[in-house]
């Protein structure tokens, strides 16, 4: 009997060890100064930050040493990178920057953007948050479409701050309902994240095949999903007002906007 | 040689003051309180439609508080109805404004509040529901509009709302005041639709 007992809390022991390890384990912060982090890609191995409050891009290395800055963006939000080109939203001109190797292009977007707070590439894919405009701005690599409008209910979206692309659906951050809502790429709503986490702003947003994951600005908490909306994990241990989050290479990283940094964390 | 580069400096000196007062002159400085603001997209969305404003300088916003600090020229007599509609244009919502213009002179938002209290002064003390600066603000300034009050004080961490005011009013009164801008005491609850016009960052828990 007793031996019985402890094979059963060997086998107990290995499943927890088990589930711990799929949780996200905080590794260690990189201080960024005085840069206020709204959004940032990799580029190699060095970050690239959109510091909004400084109107400014920086690249820092991994350790946060500043490697350039590149000033004069109005506003600049939730960027992307494909290959050379770094897409960046400014939300002061209503404008998305093709940036490449130091040389500004604006993007041609029909209709007009009011205040673009994110956008994503994925292949010739582009999908742009139009905050003040409550919509997604997409381009399907032939034509551009929109879809979302201002309101609360499914389909609909209050100030979208975060968007990513993935093979068969885009995800928004979907920032004042509070939830992330996760569109086909038609432009049908078909999903919604996080109703019951009572998120209090959702600003930023970061989607692979296994993981949604949102950033709770003003509950200091970034929570992790799958892919059917069910909460895996709730992190909290030095979280700071998070705008954006990513992982690179098995990493993930958040950024702080009020802590002036970014966490990295491992499983 | 001395004597010359002293006189130099002097001038120099002289011009300078002259020329900050006389822009001095020309500048009103504007202070809006804002309801609504949770975070940077926020912030930069009141700055981004505060610039359609030709002229505007020195835009900046505290983000905990909501308060929007900006210079304007003086000859283009901005009134407080016209910050209150760029406000509202921007999706918020103005608290107050408050003018201080080239001239010195000072215009702000009317309110009701009474500054000669009659009686003894009472405090009042009970929980309101809230989450942040934002419910901070719009609760203390609601209630300290209110007739017989002289001061009103929400605490962010204990949800007590602390009240100093005349006898000729009741508790009662103070809280259907909050519950009517959607929060919640522990005795009137919110109307639901009112609730849910509170900005995202507003949205406390509810209880059942």
């Amino acid at each position: 009997m007793k031996q019985l007992f402890l094979i059963m809390l060997c086998i107990f022991s290995i499943f927890s060890c088990a589930e711990n390890e799929k949780q996200w384990q905080f590794v260690e912060t990189i201080d960024l100064g005085t840069i206020t982090p709204i959004g940032f890609v990799f580029q190699g191995n060095n970050i690239w930050i959109a510091d909004g409050d400084h109107n400014q891009i920086v690249e820092v290395n991994q350790k946060g040493k500043i490697q350039n800055v590149f000033p004069n963006f109005e506003r600049p939000m939730h960027l992307d990178i494909k290959g050379k080109t770094f897409f960046i939203p400014e939300y002061g001109s209503d404008q998305i920057i093709e940036f490449t190797n130091g040389q500004k292009d604006s993007l041609e977007v029909p209709d007009g953007l009011d205040a673009p707070a994110g956008v994503a590439v994925y292949n010739e894919e582009i999908a742009i948050a139009d905050f003040y405009n409550h919509r997604i701005v997409y381009f399907d690599g032939k034509d551009w479409m929109f879809f979302g409008k201002e309101g609360k209910t499914k389909g609909e979206l209050y100030y979208p701050t975060d968007v990513q692309i993935l093979s068969s659906k885009i995800v928004v951050a979907d920032a004042y309902n509070n939830r992330i809502q996760v569109f086909d790429k038609n432009g049908k709503s078909i999903q919604t994240i996080g109703e019951t986490e009572k998120i209090n702003a959702a600003t930023g947003v970061f989607a692979n095949e296994e993981e949604i994951i949102v950033t709770d600005f003003e509950n200091n908490r970034v929570l992790v999903y799958n892919h059917r909306g069910e909460l895996q994990q709730i992190i909290s241990e030095k979280v700071e007002k998070p705008t954006d989050i990513l992982i690179e290479k098995g990493t993930l990283y958040i950024a702080n906007y009020k802590g002036k940094n970014l966490l990295k964390m491992n499983k | 040689m001395k004597n010359i580069f002293v006189i130099i400096l002097s001038l120099f000196l002289l011009g300078t003051t002259y020329n900050i007062n006389a822009q001095s002159k020309t500048i009103d400085q504007f202070t809006v309180q804002v309801d609504g603001l949770g975070c940077p997209f926020c912030a930069y969305g009141l700055e981004k439609k505060f610039k359609e404003l030709k002229g505007i300088k020195k835009v900046k916003i505290e983000m905990e508080t909501g308060i929007m600090n900006f210079e304007y020229p003086s000859s283009k007599q901005l009134s407080i109805e016209q910050v209150e509609q760029q406000v509202e244009k921007a999706g918020y919502t103005p608290v107050n404004v408050s003018i201080t213009r080239a001239d010195g002179s000072l215009e702000q938002t009317e309110n009701n509040n009474t500054t000669e209290i009659e009686g003894d002064l009472q405090n009042i003390v009970f929980f309101v529901a809230g989450n942040c600066g934002m419910c901070k603000s719009r609760i203390e300034n609601t209630v300290k509009k209110m007739d017989g009050i002289q001061s009103a004080e929400w605490n962010k961490k204990t949800k007590q709302l602390t009240v100093k005011t005349s006898s000729n009013i009741s508790q009662a009164d103070i809280e259907k005041a909050v519950a009517n801008i959607g929060h919640d005491t522990k005795s009137i609850k919110a109307k639901t639709e009112t609730y849910n016009n509170l900005p995202g960052c507003c949205q406390y828990e509810r209880g059942q």
